[in-house]
């Protein structure tokens, strides 16, 4: 794994993953961690892209609609916070974390088994 | 590449998609037959409400007007969701609410509130069952009113972290309907209490296909009423006793769902009533009339188009096409890469 390939690996779970999220937010987590950890092949770099990326994509449904509505004004800044708050207060969040991390070292080695045969 | 080395990692990608394949129906279990699978997490969809009731005092033997009343309620509805597990999602709202009350022509109150409800009402996936979640019902049974020294701070923060829902009761989600749904079809709507198995269920039937034009476009869609017998009946059934309505008391409720994803983009409701007090020589009439439009489908993909389709003003699938690129270009960059 190079740097290079460990942020792009890191770019795209999260260009892959977010629009897929907004659709179903476990097929994006599924699908951003895997190509992502596949470009960045090494298991390290895999599990680094799945702890970085996994809460992002998982929450982006329910937190980048928000954004959205307070910059456009419709929500203000105090629910905004509390509504954000409740949103990561989720011990789910944790456990896609970690699910996300094993898929992400998974991935990262069939990256790296690929990358070594080539 | 050589052809062995290539042959090797056709291998090696086809067990990685394998495995794929094997976890998305496991996260999928809620694409269920029958629904569309965005309805369940529905984000920043905002609905337009206005409600409008008019109190009318006449004079029953002159028939002069003798005073009247008017409520208008103007706001919108905002709504938010996330997934509690695998079977459940967790939906909130932000409510934004101005009213106004006439009396007799002269504005005797106004006031406007918003007011954030966090996620927690809980759908089930591939049902129209909305669940009441544990915080609530410790809300309800009031064990959380203030913080004290039984309560503290933690000790919600906690409650809201394993925010599970509570199974027994749960409500018809007005929301959306089966995809599959057709012309004669009965939509239930109310609650069930399954524990003493009785609820409040009024039938909505499924009448005609309508095409209704909102602000994100012109949509195909089914047509529900919900008519004033079929509340009549529930009601009598649920209270076991029978009920009569006076002659001068009309109501019906038309829902306007989306053929596609089976969500609601339209509701009106309109109730007329109306009777005379003998001993005060008085006739009063009461006139209800409620609007909901969908003014943004945020994540519900309706028509076909998602939330980034939207939002960049796309045709319909465009981020799923493009997606499927990026993923076929990174597959093909990583068998085609040398170290």
């Amino acid at each position: 794994m190079t740097k290079k390939s460990f942020l792009a690996g890191w770019a795209v779970a999260l260009i892959v993953g977010i629009p897929l999220a907004t659709v179903n937010e476990i097929i994006g987590l599924i699908i951003g961690v895997a190509i992502g950890s596949l470009l960045a092949a090494s298991k390290k770099g895999g599990g680094a892209i799945g702890f970085l990326t996994a809460p992002w994509i998982y929450l982006s449904p329910y937190i980048v609609p928000l954004m959205i509505n307070y910059l456009r004004g419709n929500v203000p800044l105090l629910n905004l916070l509390l509504l954000i708050g409740y949103g990561l207060l989720d011990i789910v969040v944790i456990i896609f974390t970690i699910v996300a991390i094993i898929l992400g070292v998974i991935f990262g080695y069939i990256g790296l088994r690929i990358a070594k045969k080539s | 590449m050589t052809y062995q080395g290539l042959k090797m990692n056709v291998r090696t990608i086809f067990i990685g998609l394998l495995i794929l394949l094997l976890i998305v129906p496991v996260a999928n279990v809620s694409a269920s037959p029958g629904y569309n699978m965005t309805v369940f997490s529905p984000n920043n969809v905002i609905y337009d409400i206005k409600l409008l009731g008019i109190v009318r005092v006449y004079n029953t033997s002159t028939q002069d007007l003798m005073g009247s009343q008017k409520i208008s309620i103007n706001g919108t509805i905002t709504l938010i969701s996330k997934r509690i597990d695998i079977n459940y999602y967790a939906w909130g709202a932000n409510l934004s609410i101005s009213y106004l009350v006439v009396e007799n022509n002269t504005i005797k109150s106004q006031s406007a509130i918003q007011i954030p409800v966090p996620p927690i009402l809980a759908i089930k996936v591939g049902t129209r069952q909305i669940y009441l979640t544990q915080i609530v019902m410790d809300v309800l049974q009031g064990k959380i009113e203030n913080i004290t020294e039984n309560i503290t701070f933690s000790d919600i923060m906690r409650r809201i972290a394993f925010n599970k829902p509570v199974p027994g009761f749960y409500i018809y989600n007005p929301f959306y309907i089966p995809t599959d749904s057709r012309i004669g079809d009965k939509i239930p709507y109310g609650f069930y209490n399954e524990t003493m198995r009785k609820g409040l269920i009024i039938n909505g039937s499924v009448i005609g296909e309508e095409t209704i034009s909102i602000p994100e476009g012109t949509f195909n869609t089914w047509l529900v009423r919900i008519s004033e017998e079929e509340v009549l009946k529930a009601i009598e059934y649920f209270i076991e006793e029978e009920i009569e309505l006076p002659e001068e008391v009309n109501f019906s409720l038309d829902l306007f769902y989306e053929k596609q994803s089976g969500w609601l983009l339209k509701g009106i409701s309109i109730a007329h009533g109306s009777g005379i007090e003998e001993d005060e020589n008085v006739t009063i009439t009461v006139d209800i009339s409620g609007e909901l439009e969908l003014e943004n489908s945020g994540t519900v993909m309706i028509g076909g188009k998602t939330f980034f389709d939207k939002m960049i003003g796309a045709p319909p699938y465009t981020t799923i096409a493009i997606e499927s690129l990026v993923i076929v270009g990174v597959l093909i960059y990583v068998v085609r890469r040398r170290y």
